[in-house]
């Protein structure tokens, strides 16, 4: 899954990003929140499950991972902790957008590297927010 | 998933306000929906005769769209929705933004009922129970024939039902808790 956004008003290097969840309308939703910010965006990849997002980092640059927790196949728990095994992610920016808000996940998510956690339901504008912090951290700004 | 199956099942009613407030969350926040409280009897009736919104037509009875996500962790148990098919179109309308021409699939229909109800399982159990971790299962959406709704069976003592309307359309909340074995 694959599609690209040509918004650059910066001139910054173009975000690539790769959206997680197993539903489609939810990444349908976030490729069109990202499509609106004000961030430069070149590819928004999309995974229905850790598994399949593991197969799509191996195979294109990839600056931010945007991840659900509860997927069929490979959550995104197992996700982290397995892109955390490989060094040739160590750059990656991750950041989870999950229901799941306990303090035990957050200190899961921690643990993992894990940038910024966004609780769902969240306001488009929160994305917005969060697209200019991975920006930042992926020193595009 | 892990159960503790030492702790008693809560009760519906200890829930009832925080699963109602993340149902209102849900939908205002994710499907900018307008919310207002209902009950049994308005819901079997807005079920029964649908609202007119075009005068001079009488809609027919609509389709519904059942849509069950079960949790487990510091105890165990599932939350259930019932949607009309003309509300879940509504509900995905305002979660993607389609083209006012954009074709709707059935698959589309039944992933935004699923994503609603996780969303409103999700945090519902993040805020009562902040302290404790739990997993959901994947939605899982049964669609009925136009109609009423089949009348569910009472609720036992560890489960107990919700009613609104979103957009002036029916809505029913199911939360059910496992027995626990204290």
């Amino acid at each position: 899954m694959d599609g690209s956004h040509h918004s650059n008003p910066g001139g910054a290097r173009p975000l690539n990003i790769l959206i997680v969840d197993d539903s489609a309308m939810m990444r349908m939703m976030l490729r069109r929140v990202a499509g609106l910010c004000d961030v430069p965006i070149e590819h928004v990849h999309e995974a229905a499950n850790g598994a399949e997002a593991l197969a799509v980092l191996a195979a294109h640059p990839i600056d931010a991972l945007f991840t659900d927790i509860n997927m069929p196949v490979m959550g995104g728990i197992e996700l982290l902790r397995e892109v955390g095994k490989n060094e040739r992610y160590r750059k990656l920016t991750r950041v989870i957008i999950s229901t799941d808000g306990s303090d035990a996940r957050r200190e899961e998510a921690r643990v993992l590297n894990v940038r910024l956690y966004v609780e769902k339901p969240f306001r488009p504008e929160v994305m917005r927010d969060v697209l200019g912090q991975v920006a930042a951290c992926a020193g595009l700004r | 998933m892990s159960l503790d199956r030492s702790r008693p099942a809560p009760a519906f009613a200890d829930h009832r306000e925080a699963i109602r407030a993340a149902l209102h969350e849900v939908a205002e926040r994710s499907f900018f929906a307008f919310w207002a409280p209902s009950d049994a009897g308005q819901f079997a009736e807005l079920a029964a005769h649908p609202p007119v919104f075009d005068p001079g037509e009488r809609p027919p009875a609509f389709p519904w769209l059942v849509t069950r996500v079960a949790f487990a962790g510091a105890f165990a148990g599932y939350v259930e929705l019932a949607v009309g098919e003309p509300l879940a179109h509504q509900l995905l309308d305002a979660f993607v933004g389609l083209e006012p021409d954009a074709p709707v699939t059935e698959p589309m229909i039944q992933d935004v009922c699923g994503e609603f109800c996780n969303q409103v399982c999700g945090a519902w159990l993040s805020r009562a129970c902040r302290d404790w971790r739990f997993d959901l299962v994947p939605p899982v959406v049964t669609r009925h024939a136009p109609g009423p709704l089949p009348p569910l069976d009472a609720p036992g003592p560890g489960e107990g039902e919700l009613f609104l309307t979103l957009n002036d359309l029916p809505i029913r909340l199911r939360l059910h808790f496992e027995p626990g074995l204290s």
